[in-house]
């Protein structure tokens, strides 16, 4: 039994997304499932072309079934039809808008909510906050609406647009972080707090408060929970980082599959939530388990390996 | 393994919140265990110090842990800590302000979302559409937050801000959608959809359409898959209800209490609840009651 995972990036490129595809091979693994992997690249020009091509792909080679991270949610639209035809399975992290198999779903805005919470309860009511928003994407779109909401919702002043392109990195990488929170920095001469949407955007906030002589200006959080960012926060650099427990969102799509091949529980379209997860704080640092030590990180393989 | 679940309101108030009491018993039944129930009403002004007595009374009683349903963030964060400083682990459903062992959170905007996803789907981008808004409340401000991103993101206009007051049935009972529903259906005639935010904010809002031309032909959405919305389904007046699976719900409340119990859970360890899904005319069939879905035995009310 097969099955193929269609990751958004390249692997080594994020940390996250490497981190979810050994999630979903480990669990698959653990009932004898073989998971091999695509990497069609959102940030190429041609990235939806390539997307399709992978689930065609793995439709021609027979796979049972495949897993699509959905970067847009009308896209793969035809190739999922496609494969679907074939009696494949198609199973996707977030939920697109045609038909699929099953989806699992994060709680994105209710990660957006309970860091702007957090980062409140390091601060006066009042404080003035700025943030970075992210790209245009399906997950980060709804993480943006949760930290506004939520940075409302906890009393906190926000002082600029985080849909404004001088403060949207939408390169998900740690230069855009730099170049968006150097803006900020600005045009904001004095803020209580920072919220880069991702740990990948925040290693760029750092160097860009560094640059500007505001390290230790503001209080910061952001999210994913990864490795540098920990160690960030146990330098007192950085002051917290939600962990949505990125391998767990793998191991919950594995476990879908593994029920459902394994034990005939029907999928039926519907849709399920990947774990909540918790923020990492300087206080909670000693509860911490590295990524690689919450599944086993085997190699990935690709489709023809 | 003894827990008590202060339950938010008297038996037979409200069937989504009786249904996930019922859960909660089957999961902590399944892991061994007994629920007993002290009831409260949050409908009244004293329910900080009724949800207190109750902690209080747990804590005499010698239960283990308690599970309570956190409609006031705020509360009762002292009686919790009395309890939790007496050895008896707190789990809440949401999460409140005050330190808990445990907690069971909602996907509400993600419901929110796809209830607009799913009646956008039915519709064109020249249709309107109505939103009522709830009382305020987290759960209920997050659905509203993802109705509008839904249709937003559709492209397809609300007509109304379902965050002022005006919009908002704050009762949270079907009289309070009926007064809204009738200023909003006035104000607006040219809504062509109507999304009321809770079931019984829809029970009322089938009240202000009766004997206009509009009823059974309005395409119309809410949330929580009651018995009644259910029918209101089957009966064709209305198109659809999430389900939010409420046994599912205090499925996951009893778990982790058992978790927490059995030092199994992270300390303060977050929980989501299912995400459930639309119950529509199309697979009505396959809908299953709430006291089917789970072990449904009488709930044992007091702690003697």
């Amino acid at each position: 039994m097969r099955v193929l995972f269609v990751s958004p990036m390249a692997y080594g490129s994020n940390q996250a997304v490497d981190a979810l595809g050994h999630g979903l091979e480990s669990r698959l693994a653990a009932d004898g499932i073989d998971c091999r992997v695509i990497h069609p690249d959102f940030r190429h020009d041609n990235w939806l072309e390539a997307y399709g091509e992978a689930v065609r792909a793995g439709a021609e080679s027979g796979v049972d079934a495949i897993v699509v991270w959905v970067i847009d949610a009308g896209e793969p639209a035809e190739a999922v039809a496609y494969a679907r035809s074939k009696g494949i399975k198609v199973v996707t992290l977030e939920k697109p808008r045609f038909p699929v198999d099953a989806s699992v779903v994060y709680p994105n805005f209710n990660h957006g909510v309970y860091m702007a919470e957090s980062l409140a309860e390091m601060l006066e009511p009042g404080a003035e906050v700025a943030v970075v928003g992210g790209p245009d994407v399906v997950d980060d779109i709804e993480l943006m609406l949760g930290i506004t909401y939520g940075v409302k919702w906890a009393g906190l002043r926000l002082v600029n647009d985080p849909e404004d392109p001088r403060y949207k990195n939408i390169t998900d990488v740690a230069e855009g972080g730099r170049e968006k929170t150097a803006n900020i920095l600005a045009d904001f001469p004095k803020l209580d707090g920072l919220i880069p949407y991702n740990d990948e955007t925040m290693l760029g906030a750092v160097q860009a408060l560094e640059e500007a002589g505001r390290l230790g200006e503001v209080k910061m959080v952001s999210r994913n929970g990864t490795p540098k960012a920990v160690d960030l926060i146990r330098r007192g650099i950085h002051h917290g980082t939600w962990d949505p427990d990125i391998p767990g969102i793998g191991t919950t799509v594995g476990d879908l599959l593994a029920r459902h091949f394994l034990h005939g529980e029907p999928l039926d379209g519907q849709v399920f939530v990947s774990p909540i997860g918790r923020m990492i704080t300087a206080d909670s640092l000693d509860a911490w388990v590295p990524w690689e030590q919450r599944v086993t990180y085997n190699e990935l393989k690709g489709l023809d390996a | 393994m003894r827990v008590l679940y202060v339950n938010p309101l008297p038996e037979g108030g409200n069937p989504a919140i009786d249904a996930l009491a019922y859960g909660l018993a089957a999961a902590v039944r399944q892991a061994g265990g007994e629920t007993r129930v002290l009831t409260t009403d949050f409908r009244l002004p004293d329910i900080g110090k009724q949800t207190a007595d109750a902690f209080d009374a747990a804590v005499a009683a010698g239960v283990d842990a308690i599970v309570m349903y956190a409609l006031d963030p705020t509360q009762p964060a002292e009686a919790a800590a009395r309890a939790r400083a007496a050895g008896v682990r707190v789990v809440s459903l949401v999460q409140p302000d005050f330190e808990v062992d445990g907690a069971v959170l909602y996907p509400n905007f993600n419901q929110g979302l796809f209830m607009a996803t799913w009646l956008a789907a039915r519709l064109t981008r020249e249709d309107r559409i109505g939103i009522i808004g709830g009382p305020g409340t987290a759960d209920d401000n997050e659905e509203v937050a993802g109705l509008l991103y839904g249709f937003r993101r559709a492209g397809i206009p609300v007509v109304n801000d379902p965050g002022l007051a005006e919009w908002r049935n704050m009762t949270d009972v079907a009289d309070g959608g009926h007064e809204v529903a009738v200023r909003l259906l006035a104000q607006h005639p040219e809504i062509t959809a109507l999304v009321p935010y809770n079931d019984e904010s829809m029970l009322g809002t089938l009240r202000a359409l009766d004997g206009d031309p509009r009823l059974g032909r309005l395409p119309m959405v809410s949330r929580n898959a009651a018995p009644k919305a259910v029918q209101a389904v089957r009966d064709g007046l209305t198109s659809g209800t999430w389900d939010i699976e409420p046994t599912g719900i205090g499925w996951a409340a009893g778990a982790l209490a058992a978790r927490v119990l059995n030092g199994d859970a992270a300390p303060g360890e977050l929980v989501m609840s299912p995400v459930g899904r639309m119950v529509h005319a199309g697979n009505l069939d396959t809908w299953k009651p709430w006291e089917q879905r789970v072990d449904w035995r009488p709930l044992v009310h007091g702690l003697d």
